[in-house]
């Protein structure tokens, strides 16, 4: 009978052992360039899912109950934060009944966590609407300056080393690895943006002051008359004078806005219109978060030539 | 006359919403090739889709600035307000313009296992402070548990749970009008929810509440110590990254007479049905939900007790702030003998902003002995402050 028990408690401890040994860690990420540096944060020791699509506009993403599945099953959780995710994240965080990822808890990762922030608005909250979608904390889109990769990494290797802390010398030297291999990337993009500092185009919505800020060209207005707000045909009328006057002919647009007022614009200036990728994923060429910036500053580059070539 | 006043005012404001939405343009600078460049880029604008959106019923919140307001709670206010004019039929509705309500939410977290949500609404013509809403939720207990628990609005069925500034509509479907009353089935008690795991990794949620069951028009009112009890199943599909498709099921019952002999029980089903295709989602989409109800009221032999009522619509997305809505309402009355209430509805609905709604809505109403009446409204809402996330 003793012997019974015995090899029972064996058994369910083997069990479980073997069972917590096999399991990889589950991160759910609200955008997909949280997801792709997990990936290369966590290896084969993770299992990662993204909730939001590239080609979707992050701020308004459906909060569907599948989501609700995924994260209930999450050991870690990666979101923007800044307001991004107001309008879907509560509703499946705080219907996952998982204390893992809840508010506040270790698995629980605001991406944004010291990092420096660009568009922190001034004026007081009351007033701060009539300036379109503003961000109350500063502009969300951080994850387009690659230096706030690092600050990204650094945040999700800690709760990967929270979360399984016999795993964490390998997920030290993959941090490490990463911010290597970012670095060398970085000063490849430099070198390929250097001979475009200071060169302006335009652009449709707010999105890409941390590329601009980081690359040196110049995004002289945008398509969009204040965030959020579809251009009327008169702020077009003022946006074509502008850029004839400035001889500005390239106008970068994600690709979940309509390029319609993109389009024409660029038929009245000779220009051209410039898809670039908003978030790993937007394109099948981006693929992960080094392919972002490729595409998009070969992108930017290949316009910018053109542009030389007519000039 | 007073029609025409009316409509005039209607269409004014409509005008001046629209004008608005444009009012980022400075026309001082515009001289006469630069209207003519104007009107040309209007027309090659327009060959497009309309222009977009956002989710309609997705409101960023504005977080409170300065140290002295952090620790309070999230606060939004939302004012409905609406004209309406009875166009044809006998004119027995009202007429005119009313502010339904202001209501105000206060939203918090309050420490690492709870959250609180109130909602007041001041009624003006009753001069009235109205507690819609007060409830505690514990966000994560055992056995992957969620719980409600104060004064909120029934998870019966899928409307019930939208505040009525919100609804897609200017008013309420008939059939929770006749069988809950015009703000819907608020109950105070215990909600209990639960994720049910299954083999195919789908979400199925289970809800079990129990209520002092005051509703008046469904129950007895709060005269007496009788509970309700109320379940309500949910299953949700994805069936593309594009659509999606809910179906629940709800139960209700409690009692119904002064002596807690009676018993009225309230079945529902209701499909919704959800289409936006995700990298053109800020333009496109298009929603078909339906809700049936069919209650069981003793209310001593040999009278009627069974009644049913149905309403199914349609919302279509037919450009960034553009909305289209069509619905049908059919729903019996519990009283009366063969007594029947149709509506068809259409709406166009405007949002200049993710802060503002205009509405123009046209409501034809048959009753059963006859009389058909068809009002047209006007509704304008606006919000500010914190306005939280809505679920899908």
């Amino acid at each position: 009978m003793n012997h019974k028990i015995k090899y029972l408690i064996i058994i369910i401890l083997s069990a479980t052992t073997f069972g917590t040994l096999n399991a990889k860690i589950k991160i759910v990420a609200t955008l997909p360039n949280f997801a792709s540096i997990a990936k290369e944060l966590g290896g084969d020791k993770v299992d990662v899912t993204s909730i939001a699509k590239g080609y979707q506009d992050p701020h308004f993403v459906d909060p569907k109950p599948s989501f609700i599945v995924k994260m209930k099953k999450a050991d870690i959780l990666i979101w923007a934060g800044l307001d991004l995710e107001v309008g879907w994240l509560p509703p499946l965080l705080e219907n996952s009944r998982n204390s893992k990822i809840l508010w506040g808890a270790k698995g629980n990762v605001d991406a944004s966590k010291g990092v420096p922030l660009l568009e922190v608005p001034t004026i007081p909250a009351a007033q701060l609407r009539a300036g379109g979608d503003i961000h109350v904390f500063g502009n969300p889109h951080y994850w387009m300056d690659p230096h706030n990769a690092k600050i990204i990494a650094e945040n999700i290797s800690n709760a990967l080393m929270q979360a399984s802390p016999s795993d964490r010398d390998y997920f030290k030297n993959r941090k490490n690895e990463f911010i290597k291999k970012l670095d060398v990337a970085i000063i490849k993009w430099e070198e390929l943006m250097k001979p475009y500092v200071g060169r302006k185009i335009i652009a449709y919505h707010n999105s890409w002051p941390y590329l601009e800020t980081r690359f040196g060209f110049e995004i002289a207005d945008f398509i969009e008359p204040k965030p959020g707000i579809p251009p009327s045909p008169s702020h077009l009328v003022k946006l074509i004078k502008q850029v004839k006057n400035e001889k500005i002919r390239i106008i970068i647009i994600s690709p979940y806005f309509n390029a319609k007022p993109a389009n024409v614009i660029s038929d009245k200036i000779g220009g051209r219109v410039v898809k670039m990728a908003p978030s790993v994923g937007a394109f099948d060429e981006v693929q992960d978060y080094f392919d972002l910036f490729d595409y998009n500053l070969n992108n930017l580059v290949e316009a910018f030539k053109w542009e030389e070539s007519i000039n | 006359m007073k029609q025409l006043i009316f409509i005039l005012s209607m269409l004014f404001w409509g005008g001046t919403a629209l004008l608005a939405q444009q009012g980022d343009s400075d026309s001082t600078s515009v001289d006469s090739s630069d209207a003519a460049l104007e009107s040309e880029l209007a027309k090659m604008l327009s060959e497009d889709e309309l222009d977009v959106t956002k989710s309609q019923r997705i409101v960023p919140v504005i977080a409170s600035a300065g140290v002295s307001s952090n620790m309070n709670p999230n606060i939004g206010i939302i004012t409905k307000f609406t004209g309406d004019a009875v166009v044809g039929g006998e004119s027995g509705e009202k007429e005119g313009f009313r502010l339904h309500e202001v209501e105000t939410s206060f939203q918090m977290v309050i420490d690492p296992y709870a959250r609180a949500d109130i909602f007041v609404a001041v009624v003006p013509g009753e001069e009235a402070v109205e507690l819609e809403e007060a409830f505690i939720t514990f966000l994560s207990l055992p056995a992957g548990l969620r719980a409600e628990v104060g004064i909120f609005r029934s998870r019966f069925g899928r409307l019930n749970q939208i505040h009525p500034p919100e609804v897609t509509f200017v008013d309420y479907p008939l059939p929770l009008e006749m069988y809950f009353g015009e703000e819907g089935l608020v109950e105070t008690g215990i909600s209990l929810s639960v994720l049910i795991p299954n083999p195919w990794d789908q979400f199925w949620e289970g809800v079990l509440e129990v209520t002092n069951g005051d509703n008046e028009t469904a129950f007895n009112g709060n005269a007496t110590n009788d509970l309700a009890y109320t379940g309500h199943f949910i299953t949700f599909f994805d069936i593309n990254d594009n659509s999606t498709l809910e179906l629940g099921g709800s139960v209700i019952s409690g009692k119904n007479d002064l002596f807690g002999n009676r018993r009225t029980n309230i079945y529902g089903v209701d499909l919704t049905y959800k289409w936006k295709p995700l990298d053109r989602g800020l333009y496109k989409s298009f929603t078909w939900q339906s809700e049936l109800l069919l209650v069981n009221k003793n209310v001593g032999a040999p009278q009627k007790s069974n009644a049913a009522g149905f309403y199914s619509y349609l919302t279509w997305q037919i450009g960034r702030r553009w909305y289209v809505s069509g619905r049908y309402d059919r729903a019996e009355s519990i009283e009366t003998v063969s007594d029947l209430e149709e509506k068809y509805v259409a709406a166009l609905t405007f949002f200049p902003s993710n802060f503002q709604t205009v509405r123009f809505q046209s409501t034809t109403k048959k009753e059963s002995n006859g009389v058909t009446n068809t009002i047209l409204s006007f509704q304008l809402n606006f919000a500010i402050g914190a306005h939280g996330a809505h679920t899908y």
